[in-house]
């Protein structure tokens, strides 16, 4: 009387994790091609001979004796966000004196 | 916020006030006359909010209360939320060559305390830090290991990881003064922190002209004047705050992969980003990357301007080139 249900619920749950397989290799497989569209699109905002960043795929575990219990924590390797371009480049400024200096300080 | 924060104005005009903060200069510059007053009101808050919260140097700071509670989750004030959230983002866009986790190796080379009075220990004893602080540095715990959740202002530092917030407070006291006094009063403004720029608001005609230079001091040769019209400037150099020590002459900049001055390359990095913030991250992390910091740069688009220990001149990403002295 059972037996029939459990053959359906044990393909059910085979189904379940085929599905869910497949939507989480879909998923990595997308968020690597994001982040290698991103990096492609970063290399041509500068020079066309610029290359991917291997900063990005960096790792480091830093300093285990500071850190405590979480000495195994490492790096991630992935870059969540970026720095910003200026709207516009800097121009050579004329005109009058400047307005401000900057150094370092 | 009162006047004890800062020193005595040095110079003010009907659109400009300069006067000191945190051992350097702050330049207030506004395009109408009619704003200054309220502006520098605006300002002085930021800066007393900024000090009083992300201050390494105050024992009664928020972030050094926080930082005596380590393991535990602490709420934080929308102010320091909003500096950790820039120091946070900044390491982990800079692929953690800006880590605010470099405190302790910061402090190990003797800078524990306001620049000012660093040198002057250094001048009094020609002998700080700890004996030996560059052999014995270790690389910085990492900014990852803190849990920080911007949308309930909580953060969970782990023992033994400090935060100095050193490298970005100042580009965000800028960025923020200058957007709030553009905001209130509809000036244009240029808000000046030690040479950390960020303007808002509309420019004067020809854009804001900012002289490029190894020193934000007045009256230091500088480089090359340049005009921006939205954003930040800031420079980065290792031939200020610096000082002294038992191994030799080190600076504030601090490589966090080995706790040390990174390798002698660059002596002065300037760059334009969207805010002062992006602008000052970039700058100091190419002081640390050396050889490699031009391809960085250009990767990301960044607008700047490397002088190398000999003098010489590198513009990168679109930085004018006209007029670069020798």
């Amino acid at each position: 009387m059972t037996q029939p249900d459990s053959q359906n619920s044990g393909r059910a749950l085979r189904r379940k994790v085929r599905r869910v397989t497949i939507g989480v290799v879909g998923a990595a497989a997308l968020a690597s091609a994001a982040v290698t569209a991103g990096l492609a699109y970063a290399a041509t905002q500068g020079a066309s001979t610029a290359t991917a960043s291997s900063e990005s795929s960096t790792s480091s575990t830093g300093s285990s004796e500071e850190a405590g219990d979480d000495a195994a924590i490492t790096q991630p390797t992935q870059t969540p966000a970026a720095l910003a371009p200026a709207a516009q480049a800097p121009a050579f400024g004329s005109g009058g004196g400047a307005h401000a200096q900057s150094g370092g300080s | 916020m009162s006047r004890l924060l800062t020193g005595p104005v040095r110079r003010r005009t009907a659109t400009r006030v300069d006067f000191d903060v945190w051992s350097t200069t702050a330049t207030l510059v506004v395009t109408d006359p009619d704003a200054l007053e309220s502006a520098q009101a605006d300002l002085d808050d930021e800066l007393a909010g900024i000090d009083a919260t992300c201050s390494r140097f105050r024992e009664d700071s928020e972030i050094n209360q926080v930082l005596a509670r380590p393991g535990r989750e602490v709420q934080l004030s929308a102010m320091l939320n909003a500096a950790i959230t820039q120091a946070l983002r900044v390491a982990a866009a800079t692929q953690y060559l800006v880590d605010p986790t470099v405190a302790a190796a910061v402090i190990a080379q003797g800078y524990d305390r306001d620049i000012a009075a660093v040198v002057a220990r250094a001048m009094s004893d020609g002998d700080i830090g700890r004996p030996g602080a560059t052999t014995t540095s270790r690389p910085a715990p990492g900014a990852w290991r803190i849990r920080h959740d911007p949308d309930t202002a909580s953060i969970f530092v782990p023992p033994g990881v400090g935060i100095d917030l050193g490298a970005t407070a100042k580009a965000l006291a800028a960025d923020r003064a200058a957007a709030r006094i553009a905001g209130s009063t509809g000036s244009g403004v240029l808000v000046s922190l030690g040479g950390d720029i960020a303007v808002a608001g509309g420019p004067p005609a020809g854009g804001w002209r900012v002289a490029v230079a190894d020193d934000h001091r007045e009256g230091s040769a500088t480089r090359q004047t340049v005009s921006i019209h939205s954003g930040g400037l800031a420079t980065s150099s290792t031939t200020a705050r610096r000082w002294r020590t038992s191994s030799g002459w080190v600076h504030h900049i601090v490589d966090p992969r080995t706790g040390r001055n990174p390798d002698a390359c660059w002596r002065t990095a300037s760059v334009a980003a969207a805010s002062c913030v992006d602008a000052n991250a970039a700058a100091t992390a190419a002081i640390v990357l050396g050889s490699q910091a031009p391809q960085w740069l250009i990767q990301r688009g960044l607008p700047a301007l490397l002088i190398d220990g000999a003098g010489d001149a590198t513009a990168l990403t679109g930085w004018p080139t006209t007029e670069v002295a020798a």
